[in-house]
């Protein structure tokens, strides 16, 4: 006989499944109890250590004059020039630390491992955690001490030697010395280790030697221009926490979030962030070194992939700066709430870059119709540039004539880019040989070849397919089809690597001062090289050399200025524009300010800070 | 009362019979209108919407650059529409009109090929620009004075403007963000909307009804192999092949119908094998069999016929879902670059921050009406071939 279900039997399966349920929820709290103490623990280690070296340091310096708060006196004196803005600062009257930044990511971050990241976004969030040894002062482009107190350059300029700070640490509480500025150079040479970008880069330093516990020298190969920006630049890696990775590089070129250093921020964990987990948190550096400390107890990025969702989130105030197209700009500025609450920049950021259609004259080891310097630069004469400022990117701006920034005294005043003109541009072209032989409206070459490319480009830039479809109407005019070709990011990467493809449009970042050796010495066409066009010009090779290697400043810019004129001659680049930086920020943030640099935004020391009522997130 | 004596009515063909039974359904008129306007439009779109004056007289002398920028797959459609409306005139058989319209689109199709040759560059603002200096005794344009790859460069516009923004621009349905006008783009994108679904739904019935009908025929060992290749591809995301194949190679319509078409045949392989297993063992199966006629034969003059109804019905469903996968391949921004398509203009009523709503309401609405005409053919189809329906409806 089959036994029913009874009432004892709902009242035992109740007991049961709470029972069950009770056992799972004590699991938790014994789960969460257990991170607790392992967090307090660490903390407390930390403070050990921290009072461990405080009282070193009483003792050191006896029982006497020992004077806590040095800053009390006033005067600026003591606060070191890299410093000073920052001070000035803290010194408004509604100035008060605290609030969180809380910025966007367009696209997941892969990496946030220094050296191993390659993209814009982890070196913003690194910027933070990170020091150098010089920083460049916003206002007047000079290179001041960060982490070192002073320098010195020997005579033939080959020879620099750092004098560091007493008493920095790294935010784990380990002391900075010269020992880890030496590693952090042997640590990028290492073949071993995946940074072939910086490695090219620093190649020019033959060796970095620490001379005492503070004091470094940097030894060049050969003069540079750029060195002091090469040996300034260079982020120091504490030794003790990046040191082990050399036994095993494979786990540190894999790594996902290995971050550690003297900055004003700090990961909570310095080794276990992980992409999945959609933002990036700093925390607030409780060790900072720095006679100022940053005024945001936190920095928060979210990753929000898709561009309105973004704007949406921005408008509801959950981030607190949105960098705007054109188009969208243009409309954001008539949006009335948003008008309100946010305050909006326009400026020329000189590290934006430049953007540029590149004609590539070499495809399966066989000369294209762009290897001719007339076919370029009719192609430039038809490229209207004025138009496309003014109807894509609605006036906010400037053609690019060259590389050099019109800003940069790299540039020479009197070249102007090249304007629309199709009689210029067909009579050039009907020089190269180029006529419509059989009557339908097409250029045919003298094998009776029409006058058809390909221009590849990114598929997700909207404003790309517009100026591409806009270069499409332009080149038709004069008899010549262009097809477009949107293509995937990697689908993209893998064609210029393979040199497979006619015209590309681009762009590069650049910086005040920029080496063209990368994208146009002939040297750099080797496989993996950046001049993925072929672009061959001895002369200009033999300038870029020379003014590489000359140090003193007003020798120097006419030999950049010779580069560039021959760069206007050749047009390897049809030089599109320079884009304004298009950005709203959230109305709390004081002390905004457009600098030489562009906007103060990620510089260190912070300079940003909230003032105590309109203050949003509290602890 | 005298009784008029009537003749015998005409025994009416199955197939005649379910289109009366369709149509009195007003759901399937409705949709049955929709898709044929949509089929006009597809077929005039040159006509209807073009910045190639249709008749200009410039010194005395007559041009149609309209007619002269025809390209061959205009023509070819062209022959097709007018080859079907005189067969519809005739009242052919179904025979006459499938051979008719073979032919027809394999002659037209070679001929245009090889004859046609619209000139390779367009410029679209010559006209506006050549009238403007007075250069053109009289010109007639089109309805819709604009090309759907007319980004109207001469005017400066930036591009999504609302419609009639200006009195001077009679853009009915606005411009999308090139500048180009919206009604022209609708016109000629219900070509791509039409062509992928009809094509990409032939290839996948195709494919269904051959490996379907064996596998029903034979049942047994070929039944289980060919049920275990439907289960593959049918465990085959398609969207997601279709992302991948669009990143690797050109954006091409034609691949897109191909692949649609290749990933979507199993279901109806389901539906033709249920038919066949419960087909091969009727009668007049096995007495086909028993004449000794040859397998095609049986498979396809014989079996098909019969169990044809219940395929319509899944192929009417199949030509939405398939104009559907086409725009949400556009709204995601993979479809093609410079060529008209619903999905892709319904992409662009999000961008640049504000909702564009006429971006939204016209290619969205297209997009809307004609899936829903189609399910409510196929709705019709089922209805009328359901025995058992009809007979509790009577």
């Amino acid at each position: 006989m089959a036994r029913r279900f009874t009432v004892k039997d709902f009242f035992l399966f109740l007991f049961l499944s709470l029972l069950f349920i009770l056992i799972l929820l004590a699991m938790y709290m014994v789960d969460r109890q257990w991170l607790k103490l392992a967090e307090m623990e660490r903390t407390l280690t930390e403070q050990a250590q921290d009072l461990r070296g405080l009282r070193d340091l009483i003792r050191s310096t006896g029982s006497g004059g020992l004077t806590l708060a040095p800053t009390e006196s006033g005067g600026t004196a003591d606060i070191p020039p890299a410093f000073r803005r920052a001070y000035t600062a803290t010194q408004q009257s509604d100035y008060r630390p605290g609030d969180w930044l809380v910025q966007a990511f367009g696209t997941g971050l892969k990496t946030l491992t220094p050296l191993v990241s390659t993209d814009a976004y982890a070196a913003e969030v690194q910027g933070y955690v990170l020091e150098t040894l010089l920083t460049r002062n916003p206002e007047t482009l000079e290179w001041q001490g960060l982490l070192a107190r002073d320098w010195e350059v020997s005579e033939d300029g080959l020879t620099f030697r750092f004098r560091l700070r007493k008493g920095i640490t790294f935010s784990d509480g380990e002391p900075l010395t010269a020992e880890d500025v030496a590693f952090s150079f042997a640590f990028i040479m290492n073949p071993a280790i995946a940074a072939p970008r910086e490695r090219a880069y620093y190649e020019k330093i033959e060796q970095v030697t620490a001379l005492g516990p503070y004091q470094v020298e940097f030894k060049f190969k050969e003069p540079y221009f750029n060195s002091l920006a090469l040996a300034g630049g260079l982020t120091i890696l504490p030794q003790h926490f990046y040191g082990p990775y050399l036994q095993q590089p494979e786990s540190f070129n894999q790594s996902k979030g290995l971050l550690l250093g003297s900055g004003p921020y700090r990961l909570q964990d310095p080794k276990g962030w992980t992409p999945d987990q959609g933002l990036v948190e700093l925390e607030r550096n409780p060790r900072y070194w720095g006679p100022i400390q940053p005024s945001f107890d936190k920095l928060l990025w979210k990753v929000i992939a898709n561009d309105s969702a973004r704007l949406t989130t921005f408008r509801n105030g959950d981030i607190d700066i949105y960098g705007a197209r054109p188009l969208e700009y243009h409309r954001l500025l008539e949006d009335q709430a948003l008008g309100e609450r946010t305050q909006h920049f326009e400026y020329m950021s000189p590290t934006a870059g430049y953007s540029y259609v590149a004609w590539n004259q070499e495809r399966d080891g066989k000369p294209t119709r762009f290897a001719d310097k007339r076919v370029r630069q009719a192609m430039t004469f038809l490229t209207d540039r004025a138009s496309i400022i003014e109807q894509i990117m609605l006036g906010y701006a400037e053609p690019a004539v060259s590389p050099f920034s019109p800003r940069s005294p790299q540039h020479d005043p009197t070249l102007t880019p090249r304007p629309f003109d199709l009689a210029k541009a067909k009579a050039l072209l009907a020089q190269a040989g180029y006529a419509d032989r059989d009557g339908d409206g097409v250029l045919e070459d003298a094998n009776h070849q029409p006058f058809r490319f390909e221009l590849v480009f990114f598929q997700d830039a909207d404003d790309t397919q517009r100026l591409v479809l806009f270069l499409k109407d332009l080149y038709a005019r004069a008899g010549i089809l262009l097809e477009p070709k949107p293509t995937e990011w990697s689908v993209m990467l893998d064609r210029i690597n393979k040199k497979n493809f006619d015209a590309i449009a681009l762009g590069w970042t650049s910086g005040v001062e920029i080496d063209i050796y990368q994208m146009f010495h002939s040297s750099q066409t080797i496989p993996g090289g950046d001049n993925f066009i072929a672009y061959r010009n001895p002369e200009l090779d033999a300038l870029i050399e020379e003014a590489r290697a000359t140090v003193d400043e007003n020798k120097r810019m006419p030999l950049w200025q010779a580069c560039e004129h021959i760069l206007y001659e050749d047009q390897p680049y049809t030089f599109l524009m320079r884009r304004e930086s298009l950005l709203f920020v959230d109305q709390r943030m004081r002390n905004l300010e457009i600098t030489r640099l562009g906007l103060n935004l990620g510089v260190t020391p912070v300079e940003w800070y909230v003032p105590e009522p309109e203050q949003k997130y509290t602890y | 009362m005298i009784r008029t004596l009537s003749p015998p009515r005409r025994g009416r063909s199955y197939a005649v019979q379910v289109a009366r039974e369709v149509l009195t359904q007003w759901g399937a008129r409705l949709g049955l209108a929709w898709i044929g306007l949509l089929v006009f439009l597809a077929v005039f779109a040159p006509f209807l919407a073009n910045s190639h004056p249709l008749l200009l007289s410039q010194d005395g002398q007559l041009d149609s650059p309209l007619v002269r920028y025809l390209t061959p797959a205009d023509v070819t459609l062209l022959a097709l529409f007018f080859t079907g409306l005189l067969l519809a005139l005739s009242r052919a058989s179904l025979r006459t009109w499938l051979g008719g319209l073979g032919s027809v689109l394999l002659l037209a199709g070679t001929l245009s090929a090889a004859w046609v040759q619209p000139p390779a560059l367009a410029i679209y603002e010559q006209y506006r620009q050549q009238e403007a200096a007075g250069e053109y005794d009289w010109v007639v344009y089109a309805p819709i004075p604009y090309s759907p790859k007319d980004y109207q460069r001469d005017r400066g516009e930036t591009g999504l403007q609302p419609p009639l923004a200006s009195p001077k621009k009679d853009h009915w349905f606005g411009t999308e963000e090139n500048g180009a006008d919206v009604l022209a783009r609708m016109v000629h994108a219900s070509r791509i909307a039409l062509g992928i679904g009809f094509i990409a739904t032939g290839i996948a019935l195709a494919l269904g009804i051959l490996i379907g009908g064996l596998m029903g025929y034979f049942s047994g060992a070929v039944d289980i192999i060919g049920m275990r290749l439907v289960e593959i591809f049918e465990a085959v995301p398609t969207l997601f092949l279709l992302l991948t194949f669009v990143a690797f190679f050109e954006r091409s319509l034609y691949l897109l119908m191909v692949i649609i078409g290749i990933t979507s045949w199993s279901g109806y392989a389901r539906y033709v094998r249920a038919e066949f297993l419960r087909l091969r063992q009727q009668d007049f199966v096995q007495a086909a069999l028993a004449c000794g006629l040859p397998l095609h034969s049986i498979l396809f003059r014989h079996m098909l016929p019969n169990g044809i109804g219940p395929i319509l019905v899944a192929a009417s469903f199949g030509v939405a879902s398939a104009i559907l996968a086409e725009a949400v391949l556009s709204f995601l921004g993979l479809g093609l670059v410079d060529d008209p398509s619903w999905g892709q203009m319904l992409n662009q009523a999000v961008r640049s921050s504000t909702f564009n709503w006429w971006m939204a309401a016209f290619p969205g609405g297209a997009i809307f009406l004609t899936v829903f005409a189609y399910n409510l053919v196929g709705e019709a189809l089922r209805d009328a071939i359901d025995p058992y329906l009809k007979k509790s409806l009577r």
